[in-house]
């Protein structure tokens, strides 16, 4: 018991010693590098912050920072917003988005209006001033709206107050949006006062440049062949009625520029224009008049008058035949289809292959109107999903439209099959051959670099014709460790298409050395172990005391049991020798302890006792004395005493 | 206790904590060999990345070749000499680096723009919480191609960056939280600014090229896969050549007393190793192994 707590207490002090010192080893980092492990920072979302973003971008709203109210919006749609208030946050987004797209295009119309109402084009500033009161109008039922989701938001966040304490606000916050979103109200007032004013500066402008004017237009033909020639045809008139003369009528076919037309003598005016190449189904044609001298501007109003046009072209369709679902990365990969148009093949027709927003191909159409084309994403496209776009370009000669089609793909990469072959186990520091092959559907990969990594060890080779490699690694003795080992084979394939491969197995790797050097410290641990077990335990015994022994006299008589001549001898022995050298003969003593207690000197006395020790020890511990042995310790005893006689005192 | 107790007990204990230390696994910032959050093993082995403790390690042609560095101790005249020339020679150096000493290096390579050394925060646009501020501006340039979003790790800022080196920057929510009170303080009172900030600036200098990153540790194992950390490394390495080979610098990351000690130990271990040192502790060993032996005999 006394030894387990003592083993114990020795464990306990090596343990503690090894965490004093170990702990403090391990847990010691630099101090001055600031970072944090991502998975397990805290989540914590900042709803004031959000509400705080809100805030500042009503506040761009208000002041008519549309750019920057705009830019904020787009950053806080990437905001993760936890599911919880995700709904109150994304009706207060929707309806500040919205409000801020009404207010630009308020501020935008009035700004044009305005700049018609400078160059005294009366017409068209009338209509923006129209289409911008419709807008204030529009924005007013907005702004109604995002007042009521800010009184969601509210209700909203004080029941989530009540839940989660990460989400208390002050009511500061919330006052600071509604100060800021009554700014806004106060700049669609600022819109509705500039508003009028404009209209009143149309009033004005119009009343004081003079007479009406009015423009006539007519086409002929009321439906065209797009590229074909349209004649427009018309009369300036003014005071009800009064032709205008040399004056200049602007003719505006869709979106083309305007084109300048005089009138005649008689006010009337005649072109002949060109139709666009717009395949749409109708086009908008106009006539304007503007003032443009001094005298004109202040006697003359200005007017414009427009129509539709119908439009007529031959139509393509797209037809496309084959198009994969999955492309593969650096292959080519085959997209077809056919192109028609009022039921027949077209030929000769430019079909362009776009993949998201690049164009990658391009070609045309045969006799039969099918084309072909290949497409190879590039090697270092991004994989996933993809969008193809093939679009059929107008032909402008034969006055065909154009046509496209866009397919959702899936771009991906193709990956080899590689086997390897190792030995199972490697005595080190031999060289190990690592073979195997690469395959892709059954072929082989050809010519493909193939990376062997095994402990630190890098070697490199080609796959052959076959597929196959074999590399020889050779390993340092130094630079390894006994145990299973990695061996990593990565294979690169030359064609872009195929990805990279990597292949690992296991080699079970022996160190001569470190096995040597493993077996003979075992061993001579197990000696220091034995010996230290073999002195603890004699001084276990020490410790225990002396045993209980009988009494000298008792001793002796022990010793001396009749017919034991031998022991007779030697009693009488000690007793010449314990007077002669002052030395007692000890209870718990042994014979021969007694003889090294002694201290007789080197010679003839020391080995005289020495063997009649030699002989009582036979006799005390023997069954049987040998033959003639009282003899030989009676030869013994008178020698001793004869030598003790004549040693010198 | 007698005197060979008390010397078997000490020789225990130091070689089970020598064992200990050699076998605890590292667990220091930016180093290969340490696989938990805070090393760089998961960038090591997808790049392919060549580990070096001296800037004398450094290829003699820099041409087609990418270093990666986080200068986290300073540098001295030879070494940021030997940096300028791999750059001006046509290296390419990605120097990733928030409060460290990566303005000696902007320094000696003549830049005009520097780190901030203030902690980039923002509220909103992150991942948990502000410390982790998001990236999502990006010029549309063949560095940032395929990128969408960046995740930063108390990261900096960079300043004074010119407009056309500008290619990533933090959202209009961040800001520089100088007074590291976690909080957007009013700029008429404590001049807290308020982003965009430049994060990503790219330079060519000479025949080489310099990325300088605000932020080191979008490289470490806990962010390399967060949005496209990695992609931008790879984007970077590229513009050195298709299969670049790539360097990243040690010898300016603080050691831990750990990681000193498992260094000594390995140095030990190779000296051991040698044939001539192990045949001659394996003698010694054998000779007292067999010593009581041949005692008992005589």
């Amino acid at each position: 018991m006394k030894r387990a707590i003592k083993a114990v207490t020795v464990a306990f002090f090596i343990l503690m010693l090894l965490i004093i010192a170990l702990v403090p080893l391990a847990m010691a980092q630099p101090t001055n590098i600031p970072h944090e492990d991502p998975s397990t920072t805290d989540d914590t979302f900042q709803a004031y912050s959000i509400f705080d973003a809100y805030s500042v971008i009503v506040g761009f709203l208000a002041v008519g920072d549309f750019d920057d109210a705009s830019s904020a919006l787009a950053e806080m749609a990437q905001v993760q917003l936890p599911e919880t208030i995700r709904d109150a946050f994304d009706l207060y987004y929707s309806s500040i988005v919205d409000v801020s797209a009404q207010l630009e295009l308020i501020v935008q119309l009035l700004d044009e209006a305005d700049s018609l109402i400078a160059s005294d084009l009366w017409a068209e500033a009338n209509d923006k001033l129209d289409d911008a009161n419709d807008k204030l109008d529009d924005a007013n039922v907005h702004l109604e709206q995002v007042e009521i989701k800010i009184g969601d938001i509210r209700v909203v966040t004080e029941a989530l107050t009540n839940t989660l304490n990460d989400f208390i606000l002050d009511s500061d916050l919330f006052n600071s949006v509604y100060d800021r979103y009554t700014k806004i109200i106060d700049e669609v007032e600022l819109l509705r006062i500039t508003y009028a004013n404009l209209r009143q500066e149309l009033k004005e402008g119009i009343e004081l440049d003079g007479l009406g004017t009015k423009i006539t237009l007519d086409i002929v033909p009321q439906t065209v062949q797009v590229g074909e020639q349209l004649i427009l045809s018309g009369r300036l008139t003014y005071a009800g009625g009064i032709r205008l003369p040399d004056m200049e009528v602007a003719l505006v076919l869709g979106t083309t520029s305007p084109i300048g037309v005089p009138t005649d003598a008689q006010g009337d005016y005649t072109a002949s224009i060109q139709v666009p190449y717009s395949y749409a189904s109708t086009m908008v044609v106009k006539a304007a008049y503007s003032p443009k001298t001094a005298f004109d501007i202040q006697n003359y109003q200005a007017t414009y008058s427009e129509t539709n046009v119908d439009l007529s072209f031959n139509t393509t369709d797209l037809r496309l035949v084959d198009v994969p679902q999955r492309l593969l990365i650096g292959s080519p990969n085959i997209i077809s289809g056919f192109v028609e148009g009022d039921g027949v093949w077209l030929s000769g027709r430019t079909v362009q292959l776009y993949l998201d927003k690049s164009l990658v191909n391009e070609g045309l159409t045969d006799g039969d109107g099918r084309f072909e084309l290949p497409l190879i994403p590039p090697a270092d496209y991004d994989l996933g999903n993809h969008t193809i776009k093939v679009i059929v370009e107008p032909h402008n000669s034969k006055k065909c439209s154009g046509a496209y089609e866009s397919v959702d793909v899936r771009i991906y990469r193709a990956f080899p099959e590689v086997t390897v072959s190792t030995a199972r186990y490697i005595m080190l520091s031999s060289s190990m051959v690592v073979s195997g092959k690469a395959i892709y559907e059954g072929e082989p990969v050809v010519d493909a670099e193939v990376i062997v990594n095994f402990v630190g060890t890098r070697t490199a080779t080609t796959t052959d014709d076959d597929g196959q490699y074999s590399v020889d690694v050779s390993l340092s003795p130094s630079s390894i460790v006994m145990g299973s080992q990695e061996v990593s084979v990565s294979v690169v394939p030359a064609d872009a298409w195929l990805g990279s491969m990597t292949v690992r197995s296991e080699v079970l790797a022996f160190s001569l050395l470190n096995m040597s050097f493993v077996s003979a410290a075992v061993v001579a641990l197990g000696v220091v172990v034995y010996r230290s077990r073999k002195r603890l335990a004699l001084e276990l015994a020490e410790a225990k005391g002396p045993l209980d022994l009988p009494q000298e006299s008792d001793l002796w008589d022990s010793f001396t049991p009749s017919g034991n001549k031998v022991l007779n001898i030697y009693h009488d022995a000690v007793l010449i020798v314990g007077q002669l050298t002052g030395t007692q003969f000890e209870a718990n003593a042994t014979l021969r302890e007694y003889l090294l207690r002694c201290n007789l000197r080197q010679g003839g006395i020391r080995k005289v006792f020495a063997l009649l020790t030699y002989l009582a020890e036979v006799a005390l511990y023997s069954e049987a004395s040998p033959e003639g042995s009282s003899d030989e310790a009676q030869k013994l005893y008178d020698r001793l005493r004869q030598e003790l006689i004549s040693e010198p005192s | 206790m007698n005197r060979l107790k008390i010397v078997f007990i000490a020789l225990l204990v130091i070689l089970a904590a020598l064992v200990a230390i050699a076998l605890y696994p590292s667990g220091d910032d930016f180093r290969p060999g340490n696989r938990t959050w805070n090393g760089i093993s998961t960038l090591v082995s997808t790049v392919d990345a060549t580990a070096i403790d001296s800037l004398s390690d450094l290829p003699s042609r820099s041409e087609g070749t990418v270093f990666i560095i986080v200068p986290y101790m300073s540098f001295n005249t030879m070494e940021l000499n030997d940096i300028s020339d791999y750059v001006f020679d046509g290296g390419t150096l990605i120097l990733l680096d928030d409060y460290g000493h990566g303005n000696e290096i902007l320094d000696v390579l003549g830049v005009d723009y520097r780190f901030s050394d203030a902690p980039l925060l923002d509220p909103l646009v992150n991942y948990k919480n502000e410390r982790f501020p998001k990236i999502l501006t990006f010029e549309d340039l063949a560095l940032t191609s395929g990128i969408d979003a960046l995740v930063f790790d108390h990261s900096s800022c960079l300043i004074d960056v010119p407009v056309g080196q500008i290619i990533a920057q933090s959202s209009s929510f961040s800001f520089l939280d100088t007074n590291d009170n976690s909080l957007y303080d009013n700029p008429a009172e404590l001049s807290e600014q308020k982003g965009p900030f430049p994060v990503i600036a790219y330079t060519i200098l000479g025949e080489g090229r310099l990325v300088a990153v605000s932020d080191p540790s979008i490289v470490i194992n806990g962010m390399i896969d967060m949005e496209d950390n990695l992609k931008i490394i790879e984007n970077a390495a590229i513009l050195a050549a298709s299969t670049p080979n790539i360097y990243i610098d040690q010898s300016h990351i603080p050691d831990s007393a750990m990681s000193r000690a498992k260094s000594q130990i390995d140095s030990v271990r190779s000296v051991v190793a040698h044939p001539l040192m192990f045949f001659g502790m394996a003698g010694g060993v054998l000779f007292l192994t067999f010593r009581p032996l041949w005692r008992k005999r005589r």
